[in-house]
């Protein structure tokens, strides 16, 4: 059965969720449900000690440029709600690169640091560790469990773990979830892990949801991702349909750029399928000589995979070697897309047997094998 | 094989590199550099290639391209094994660099390019270092280490100027520059390149200084010098990363100075900074090896320290750091702390619990080393050998489940083999030594044990490695069942399966030829093919015969570039000239690299086979000449010219052989034999004079390395063939007006040298004769091969000189036989055939005299003739009185010999022969009746068989074959000449009956029994003649037959023959 994003979740669970939002918005104001003279009291503590202690716990949202310090009132999809000295507004999700709740455990804000490295074990085990029962804000709560389900998703992806049993726990929360920040973001990973079990429609479906974002980059970014399963799938014309249709696209904000180059890669790798290597070539060329690999590492990664792919298909397989070789030796390209990475592995696996190089494409193919265990490349056939 | 100025320049290169800029476009800088890092050199080298006209290529990159190439030929150079091959690279290098200082004026890379050129000429001399290091080249080993002081000194002379250069440079800059300027930028890089020059000049003294021995004053001299600017550089720049590598490298002279304490000062100075960055810790790790090596030196003996520091540096190494190769050497420095240590209180006190507990450790770390594959591996497994090993229990035995618990085990049982085999390379020499009884009992069981251990472990490997094959299944990883299978073929060959190991290489090969084990197994299934050929001893091996060329072909074909792919080409190469190839063979050679390893012995053999082509068909061509039965169709003159051709093409290819192997500097068995071959075929050529030249080349000339007793030519038999190659040529050279000074004296040494070698024994006598008969053959070969008539004359005045020399008051019976058999052999060499020749006659003469006189001294003390040699003398005396035409004698003296022994058939071939030849001369053609029936009858017995009964008893023998084909043939030409002659007195009728009766027993021969090529053409050439006497049509013999009955039959008995 295909998953669902349009959550519709059921009376007592949305009655929980709202119960759990007026908590959120109490505990971050300091209404903390205790008797009125207590909270007096408080209050006049507090005004005599202003000098040397915090007036309230304060969370930060990151974007570009220094994080808000602010109370977050409440969380959808699309915005966070905020009290930002003294005034309340909302911040766009697609402009928040990380939010760190105030009082949240140590362990909690450093998981999400090993995770943004790439270091999903070492996240998995701070995880493990935490002591779920010391956190009380609802918030906090529900992060750390969203973290606890998107670590084995991603590790599953690379190097180990249940797909299966990831895919329903995320989703699972998601369910439970529908108006958290990071949304979006599980869907992307949803997506990602039905790319690795070749369960292309499934990755398509999960893909489509981020469309429904209310920004024009995100609906590009959908695009581009839903092209990515149909060429996955072999389906060559559909893709270079979805691909030509996100260039064409009026966005033109700096993420919006970056999407019609993921683009232009994506329609290179269509071409050279199709038996137009030249044209693709001259497209991911174009691609490699207008921007900065020191910028744009994952774009970079790509288009080197994708520029072998056309050499690969102009059976030019020195050349092809090369461009697979940017990806697997350059040390930022590497760590920018580990999918990419994979998929520069497995094609030297092959390219390096063909050029009788045997004991480098063990190399390549063991690595593959060990790194990127769950990656859908190291699973390949032929 | 990276050399230190490559290494210590490496992390320079680094440094500078992490201060470009990054930049849009094709990031061809920093992927250069990675593939650099990795040492994918030939890779960098095809995209420096690519860049040259790809549309991405910074034009800043596409102008340095010659640079690069020649900074990547000369780290690729560095990883050759192969010593030309590493030349070649540097040359190539070096004419990159030239190329782009000389075009590129201005570019601040010149420089650089500067200093590459430094580093060529260091690599150089390092080349030269490891030349002067091979065993084979003690003799050169002085002249090769001057010749690498001699580039390390032009290495450092570059480096000084450079340095001159940078130091004005810096000057010239202002002395305040803002930081993140490229004015700022380009300082740096000239103050890292300056510092740089500064401490490869120092490293290249210290390189200089390891050319002279431990001893040598200059060692000192020149050590305490790099000490000096290292200290320097390490004063002026102890801020620097390279400035504490000066230090290090500081220690590590002082270590050399034997100075340990200064140098573990320095280097603990080092180990104690707390810094422990990336770029520190690899620095730490260094510093901690070479200090390890000064604790553990004898004079010093700092065991617990030197354990102490290596324990809690190795306990802190990262996860990924075990297997590298830094690390390996680190702990079996550790291992080797620890075992040492154990030794030491055992000397002192053999009850310290410390001792277990040393050796425990010893055996522990050595294990760790031994199970990773580096240059340790084999060390760490002595050590952990030495220290008792691990115990082999074979009742405890694994039950594996899975492909991964199987393999497993058969990997353990297979390192216990190798465990145990390192036990039986060590302990045996242990053995020899121990003084103590007790002692060498263990160690004597300790064999004994490793013995059993290796047969039983290999036992248990092939059972689990099976195992592991039946539990493999579909998603268990090819590779490693293809690993499987490979380590399984060897161990089937270690135990001599060769079939099995076959079979399974060649699977994984023709199957899997992209698996890493693909080259390997291939190379297993041919050798073990080629293990059964040579085990099979009955004449069918076409089997084995046709997978050795099948394998060899599969994996020349796909590997062509390996040096298993050449070997296989060998392979190819030998059984083409097995089978009398040569054209083939030569096909095959080309095939081989220049530059590979394997085309010099190739070449060698292929040039061998090509001379023995030669000689086999010049002596057909001079037999067929002789005997005048040239076959139909053969033009001689032609024939000769192709053979003069063949000739020309052995000498050429050996030449080359000999010049690509002269070039690496050593001398082994291969090279020896070589120069052994050309200096045969120069010799009988005619080229004395060059052949002596080869045999007494002052580095490969085989006559020297002989008499200087050299490990390559220790070969059983070689200094016997050097010296009968030496005597021939110094014969040869006695026609030379030239080249004749002291030839004599020179010849009549080396006979002597030769019967010194040979021994005084029944064995070496007989060896010695079979030496001097060959070397009778050999001067008439060059008689034969003479173009001229003056040469020849010259020739064989030179030879009867020295005979006569040689045969005056000789007694050795050896040497006068091999006089007689020399003036025989000159005799037949000058012989032309039916018309008498003087010179000829004037040997036979000669050879005659000589004869008589051994047989006239035969019984004397000093000649001791058996009763078989003298049969043997007088049948060659026989021979001559033939060839002088004294027929009387020559029947008298095999009559003497038939009497006493009837059945030698060679004897009764040669009487019926004298007979026929006899009957030749005018009014004696009734004596063809005697050479058909025989005569000399002894009571009513014909002592002399004749053709017609040689026939009759030879045919059933297929040892004999050729006495049978032999006797048939001379029946019918007997009859044919019969015939002839009674022509010649009208008696037409009797002239058609023997022409009629040779034709029909001729054909009756042909139609019964199946001929080579030889007799065919012979029998042909017969029939021909018969035809045209008797006016019938020339058609000569029907085409050839199968084999018929009679040709197949079984031999009988053998029938006696005469000793040669």
């Amino acid at each position: 059965m295909v998953p669902e994003l349009s959550f519709t979740l059921p009376g007592k669970l949305q009655e929980k969720v709202s119960k759990s939002r007026v908590a959120d918005r109490q505990s971050a104001t300091g209404r903390c449900g205790l008797p009125r003279r207590t909270v007096s009291c408080v209050l006049l503590l507090l005004l005599v000690s202003a000098t040397w202690a915090p007036a309230q716990v304060q969370d930060q949202v990151f974007e570009s440029g220094t994080p808000t310090r602010c109370s977050i009132l409440s969380v959808t999809r699309d915005t966070l709600r905020v009290s930002d000295k003294g005034q309340q507004r909302e911040i766009p999700v697609n402009t928040i690169r990380k939010v760190v709740f105030g009082n949240e455990p140590n362990e909690l804000k450093t998981a999400r640091d090993r995770i943004r490295d790439g270091r999903y074990e070492d996240a998995l085990a701070l995880l493990k560790k935490l002591d779920s029962a010391s956190v009380k804000r609802d918030l906090v709560k529900r992060d750390v469990a969203y973290l606890k389900a998107l670590v084995p998703a991603r590790l599953a992806m690379s190097t180990s773990g249940d797909k299966k049993r990831a895919h329903d726990a995320l989703l699972g929360f998601i369910k439970n979830n529908p108006q958290t920040h990071h949304y979006y973001e599980a869907a992307q990973v949803l997506g990602d892990l039905s790319m690795s079990q070749e369960n292309y429609a499934d990755a398509a479906r999960y893909y489509a949801a981020i469309a429904n974002a209310p920004w024009e980059d995100y609906k590009m970014r959908a695009l581009v991702l839903q092209a990515r399963a149909q060429l996955a799938q072999g389906s060559f014309d559909d893709a270079l349909v979805s691909f030509e249709k996100v260039g064409s696209s009026a966005g033109n904000t700096p993420v919006a750029l970056d999407q019609k180059l993921e683009a232009a890669i994506g329609k290179a790798v269509c071409l050279a399928e199709k038996g137009q290597a030249q044209e693709g070539l001259q497209i991911v060329q174009k691609v490699i000589s207008e921007n900065d690999y020191g910028q744009k590492p994952a774009v970079f990664a790509r288009a080197y995979n994708a520029l072998g792919r056309c050499h690969l298909a102009a059976k030019n397989p020195k050349e092809a070697l090369l461009a697979f070789l940017h990806v697997h030796l350059l040390p930022k390209l590497r760590s920018a897309d580990a999918d990419a990475h994979a998929e520069s592995l497995y094609h030297l696996g092959k390219l390096w047997a063909q050029v009788n190089q045997p004991d480098r494409a063990v190399k390549a193919t063991s690595l593959l094998k060990s790194r990127y265990a769950g990656s859908v490349w190291a699973s390949k056939k032929g | 094989m990276e050399t230190r100025v490559i290494r210590t320049k490496g992390w320079l290169v680094v440094l500078l590199c992490g201060m470009t800029l990054a930049q849009g476009g094709e990031p061809a800088r920093d992927f250069l550099d990675q593939l650099v890092e990795a040492q994918l050199y030939d890779v960098a080298l095809d995209y420096l290639d690519q860049l040259k006209d790809s549309p991405l290529a910074p034009v800043r990159m596409k102008e340095i391209i010659p640079y690069e190439q020649g900074r990547i030929l000369i780290k690729l150079s560095g990883l050759q094994r192969d010593f030309d091959m590493r030349e070649r690279q540097l040359n190539r290098a070096q004419k990159s660099l030239q190329q782009f200082i000389e075009t590129r004026k201005g570019n601040p890379k010149v420089a650089a390019a500067e200093s590459e050129l430094g580093t060529l000429l260091e690599q150089r001399g390092t080349l030269q270092v490891l030349r002067a290091e091979r065993p084979g080249n003690a003799q050169q080993k002085q002249e090769l280490l001057t010749s690498a002081r001699q580039r390390f000194g032009e290495a450092r002379g570059v480096f000084e100027k450079i340095q001159g250069q940078l130091r004005q440079k810096l000057k010239n800059y202002p002395a305040v520059i803002p930081t993140g300027t490229p004015e700022h930028q380009l300082r740096e890089e000239t103050r890292l390149q300056y510092l740089q020059t500064l401490l490869v000049a120092a490293v290249i003294q210290e390189e200089m200084a390891d050319t002279y021995d431990e001893k040598a004053p200059e060692r000192t001299k020149l050590l305490s010098e790099a000490s000096s600017a290292y200290d320097s550089v390490y004063k002026n720049y102890r801020r620097f990363v390279a400035g504490l590598y000066a230090r290090l490298y500081q220690g590590r002279v002082q270590k050399k100075l034997g100075k340990f304490p200064d140098a573990i000062s320095y280097l603990v100075e080092i180990l104690e900074n707390e810094d422990n960055s990336d770029a520190f810790r690899s620095l730490k790790n260094k510093a901690l090896l070479e200090a390890m090596d000064c604790w553990l030196d004898p004079s010093e003996q700092k065991y617990a320290e030197a354990i102490r520091q290596a324990t809690t540096w190795i306990e802190a190494s990262r996860p990924n750091e075990v297997y590298l190769e830094e690390w390996l050497r680190l702990r079996f420095a550790l291992a080797r702390a620890h075992g040492s240590y154990s030794e030491y209180l055992e000397k002192k006190d053999p009850a310290d619990p410390q001792i277990r507990i040393s050796r425990d450790e010893a055996k522990k770390q050595a294990r760790v080393v031994a199970r990773f594959s580096s240059a340790l591996k084999d060390d760490a497994q002595r050590l952990e050998a030495r220290f008792g090993g691990r115990k082999y229990d074979p009742n405890k035995k694994p039950d594996p489940k899975t492909f991964a618990e199987a393999a497993d085990a058969a990997k353990q049982a297979t390192e216990m083999m190798r465990t145990q085999q390192l036990v039986l390379q060590t302990v045996p020499d242990q053995i020899e030594v121990e003084t103590d009884e007790k002692r060498k009992k263990e160690l004597v069981q300790q064999v004994e044990n490793a013995n059993k251990t290796i047969s039983m472990a290999r036992e248990d490997a092939i059972r689990y490695f099976n195992v592991a094959l039946e539990l493999a299944e579909a998603g268990t990883p090819p590779e490693e069942v293809n690993q499987a299978r490979y380590v399984l073929s060897y161990l089937h060959f270690e135990k001599q399966d060769y079939y099995e190991a076959a079979v399974l290489g060649e699977m994984v090969a023709r199957r899997f030829p992209g698996s890493s084990a693909a080259r390997h197994c291939a190379n297993l299934a041919m050798w073990s093919y080629r293990q059964l050929y040579d085990l099979n001893t009955t004449e069918d091996r076409d089997f084995e015969r046709g997978r050795v060329v099948g394998a060899a072909r599969y994996l020349a074909d796909h590997w062509s570039d390996s040096s298993e792919g050449q070997g296989a080409v060998s392979q190819l190469i030998e059984f083409s000239i097995r089978d009398g190839d040569v054209s083939q063979a030569r096909e095959y050679l080309a095939k081989i690299p220049e530059d590979s390893q394997a085309r010099g012995p190739a070449e060698l053999k292929t040039g061998r086979a090509i001379w023995y082509q030669f000689l086999r068909e010049n002596q057909q061509l001079n037999r067929w000449q002789r005997e005048g039965v040239v076959p139909a169709g053969i033009d001689p003159a032609a024939r000769k010219a192709e053979l003069n051709g063949l000739r020309e093409q052995a000498q050429q290819v050996l030449s080359a052989g000999i010049q690509r192997m002269r070039g690496k500097g050593s001398v082994d068995g291969v090279l020896a034999t070589a120069a052994l071959s050309l200096a045969q075929v120069y010799s009988q050529t005619g080229q004395s004079v060059a052949a002596l030249e080869l045999l007494e080349d002052k580095q490969i000339g085989p006559l020297t390395l002989v008499r200087a007793k050299h490990a390559a030519v220790a070969t059983k038999g070689f200094a016997a063939e050097t010296y009968k190659s030496a005597l021939s040529s110094y014969i040869g050279s006695l026609g030379n007006t030239t080249s004749s000074e002291g030839a004599i004296d020179k010849a009549k040494q080396v006979m002597q040298d030769l019967n010194a070698t040979v021994g005084s024994t029944a064995d070496g006598q007989a060896q010695l004769m079979s030496h001097y008969a060959t070397l009778a053959k050999d001067l008439k070969q060059q008689i034969e091969l003479a173009d001229s008539v003056t040469k020849r004359q010259r020739l064989t005045d030179g030879f009867e000189t020295f005979l006569q020399q040689v045969s005056q008051g000789a007694t050795d019976l050896n040497v006068l036989h091999w006089v007689a058999d020399t003036f025989t052999k000159m005799g037949e060499a000058l012989d032309a055939g039916n018309t008498r020749s003087k010179s000829a006659s004037r040997y036979f003469t000669l050879a005659i005299a000589t004869y008589e006189r051994i047989l006239a001294d035969g019984g004397q003390k000093d000649l001791k003739l058996t009763p078989g040699m003298r049969d043997s003398f007088a049948l060659q005396l026989a021979k001559c009185y033939r060839r002088v035409r004294k027929f009387t004698a020559s029947m008298a003296q095999l009559e003497s010999i038939l009497k006493e022994r009837n059945s030698l058939v060679n004897v009764q071939l040669e009487a019926a022969r004298t007979y026929q030849l006899w009957a030749r001369f005018p009014k004696k053609e009734s004596l063809y009746l005697r050479a058909l029936a025989g005569g000399r009858p002894v009571r009513g017995k014909n002592t002399v068989w004749g053709f017609q009964r040689i026939s009759k008893v030879t045919y059933r023998h297929p040892n004999l074959r050729d006495a049978f084909l032999e006797s048939r043939y001379r029946m019918s030409e007997c009859l044919y000449e019969w015939g002839l002659a009674l022509g010649k007195t009208n008696q037409k009728e009797l002239k058609d009956k023997r022409l009629t009766s040779a034709s029909k027993a001729l054909l009756a021969t042909v139609e019964s029994f199946a001929l080579d090529e030889t007799w065919r053409s012979q029998y042909d050439g017969l029939l021909r003649k018969i035809q045209r006497a008797s006016g019938k049509p020339v058609i000569g013999l029907p085409k050839a037959r199968v084999q018929t009955r009679q040709a197949a039959a079984r031999p009988r008995q053998p029938v006696q023959t005469a000793s040669q």
